[in-house]
């Protein structure tokens, strides 16, 4: 889910991204937050990007367990 | 009556009423008096229950006529924040959008048990909305100020409680923590600040932010009160399916005593970058007071703060999809674009965030092997101006609002206890630091800072300016 910018590079298009989300869970943002939603989600990003580039070991389950 | 109680923290105050020294209406009375006269001042209360409050200090001192015993918190003074439930009162939660709902119909766990120890609820406290946000910049109901510099935020999400506290509006009160919240208001505010382990303290009757991370807790001047009133909280409750209610063990029989034994050590690494010179010399004061000389590093804890970022965001905006999709509009600006952040999340971040927060625990609990009791400093740089949006740090420009919890958010994260303790006289506005141990083990940090109040190192005056 890539777009140019305006120096003709990828880059990923949050926008797009918002659109395609609010119509799969159901959320419609109004337009005039939009903006204020895809600055929230680019920062998410930034903070998360550590966690993302984390290696797990693999033994660990992801917590709560289910216990039925 | 004698104002000199009005200045005076919940263990005396509660002595003297125990002693007939002076009655619990009489005592009722003064704190309501002072704190809506300060109210203005410092926004504080978003409500005051005077009408409970005088009938709860005629019960405290109709027990005391018969010679009964109204309980270790006889007569003080205190408010919560207002997500907690006071029966008659709509929670608000620090939003509009719960007006025109109906009052609670009981007190959440805590309020109870706090009244059957003789506490005497005087009001509700302004928050940020649903408990989102550090510094309490509320845009419905304003901001709470700091008593230590009007012009600079009390700090979040429990503002209020940090507040009227460091005020001496009240004696103590309570707050809510999920990535930091009692600790950064405590810390910003000049006064102790404790977020318990992990269900030790019931939440039912109050309203979540992020459940697997929901903590409550009082704010206080003294270790005493912080003791006591944990103490009085204390206890497992069936209808929080969290609430294990700890290992009982008296934190009150906790002080004074001697921390010989304990390991200590500072945090290194992430806790040692990104903050101000202050933050880090308010560690170090505490390390020299203890003698702690050893260091010790949580690897990958920017990671942990990316999971707890993750994970809080979509548990928030999965208790507020009906808020997100019925009332958007009524949202305070400040947290809407978090809370629909929280819904477009993918699932495989939260998925990893939680498988992360396993692997994380265990490494953090392989410290406490080693070690009693870690100090971080609570918050990267001290209380900012109203409306500040940035901080300098390393020459660079920081977004206040997604960096005053950084420290904070990694730890409570895996649910250990933690007490915020107060620093003074490092720059013109109060520091915390935080003392934290392993799950259970409340008592160390009790036994800390205790020490430290003896020694006067943390202590939590009444601002100058509400004197």
């Amino acid at each position: 889910m890539n777009k140019k910018n305006k120096d003709g590079e990828k880059e990923f298009d949050w926008y797009s991204y918002m659109i395609q989300l609010e119509h799969l869970t159901g959320n419609n943002v109004p337009d005039e937050y939009r903006a204020d939603v895809i600055s929230y989600l680019k920062l998410t990003k930034q903070i998360v990007q550590p966690l993302l580039e984390c290696d797990i070991p693999e033994e660990f389950e992801a917590a709560p367990v289910y216990r039925p | 009556m004698n104002n000199k109680f009005l200045y005076k923290d919940a263990n005396r105050i509660s002595s003297a009423v125990r002693k007939g020294e002076v009655s619990a209406r009489e005592i009722t009375e003064a704190f309501i008096q002072r704190a809506t006269t300060l109210n203005d001042k410092y926004n504080c209360f978003s409500q005051f229950l005077s009408n409970r409050a005088l009938k709860e200090a005629d019960r405290v001192d109709e027990i005391i006529g018969q010679g009964g015993d109204p309980g270790v918190l006889a007569g003080v003074p205190y408010g919560v924040k207002n997500l907690f439930d006071v029966e008659g009162v709509t929670t608000l939660a620090g939003s509009i959008m719960y007006k025109g709902q109906p009052a609670a119909e009981k007190d959440a766990t805590v309020i109870k048990r706090l009244q059957k120890s003789g506490a005497i609820l005087i009001g509700a406290l302004h928050m940020s909305e649903f408990a989102y946000g550090y510094t309490n910049e509320n845009s419905h109901y304003g901001p709470v100020k700091n008593p230590h510099d009007l012009t600079r935020v009390s700090g979040g999400s429990s503002g209020g409680s940090g507040s009227s506290v460091a005020a001496g509006m009240v004696a103590f009160s309570l707050g809510s923590d999920t990535n930091g919240s009692i600790r950064l208001p405590a810390a910003l505010c000049g006064v102790f600040g404790f977020k318990p382990t992990y269900g030790a303290l019931s939440r039912f009757g109050t309203k979540m932010f992020a459940s697997s991370f929901d903590h409550v807790g009082p704010l206080a001047r003294s270790v005493e009160d912080i003791a006591a009133t944990y103490d009085a909280m204390c206890g497992p409750d069936p209808n929080d399916p969290v609430c294990h209610g700890g290992k009982f063990v008296s934190l009150i029989s906790c002080l004074n005593q001697k921390i010989d034994g304990l390991r200590l050590a500072s945090l290194d690494g992430y806790f040692k970058s990104n903050g101000s010179d202050e933050s880090y010399e308010s560690v170090n004061q505490v390390c020299k007071a203890l003698n702690v000389t050893k260091s010790v590093k949580i690897n990958n804890t920017d990671s942990a703060r990316g999971a707890a970022f993750v994970i809080t965001h979509c548990e928030g905006g999965l208790e507020h999809a009906n808020d997100i999709r019925n009332n958007l509009d009524k949202f305070d600006p400040t947290t809407r674009s978090g809370f629909i952040t929280g819904t477009l999340l993918p699932a495989n971040w939260y998925v990893k965030a939680q498988k992360f927060r396993s692997w994380y625990r265990t490494q953090v609990l392989n410290i406490f092997n080693e070690f009693d009791v870690l100090l971080a400093p609570a918050t990267p740089f001290s209380a900012t101006k109203i409306g500040q949006k940035t901080m300098k740090l390393d020459g660079s420009d920081v977004p206040v609002l997604s960096n005053l919890g950084i420290y904070a958010q990694p730890l409570s994260f895996i649910g250990l206890p933690i007490l915020s303790v107060p620093i003074h006289g490092i720059g013109d506005m109060p520091h915390g630091v935080q003392l934290i141990a392993a799950p259970g083990k409340e008592s160390s940090l009790i036994k800390i800072a205790s020490y430290l109040q003896n020694e006067g190192i943390c202590v939590a005056p009444i601002a100058n300016d509400a004197v």
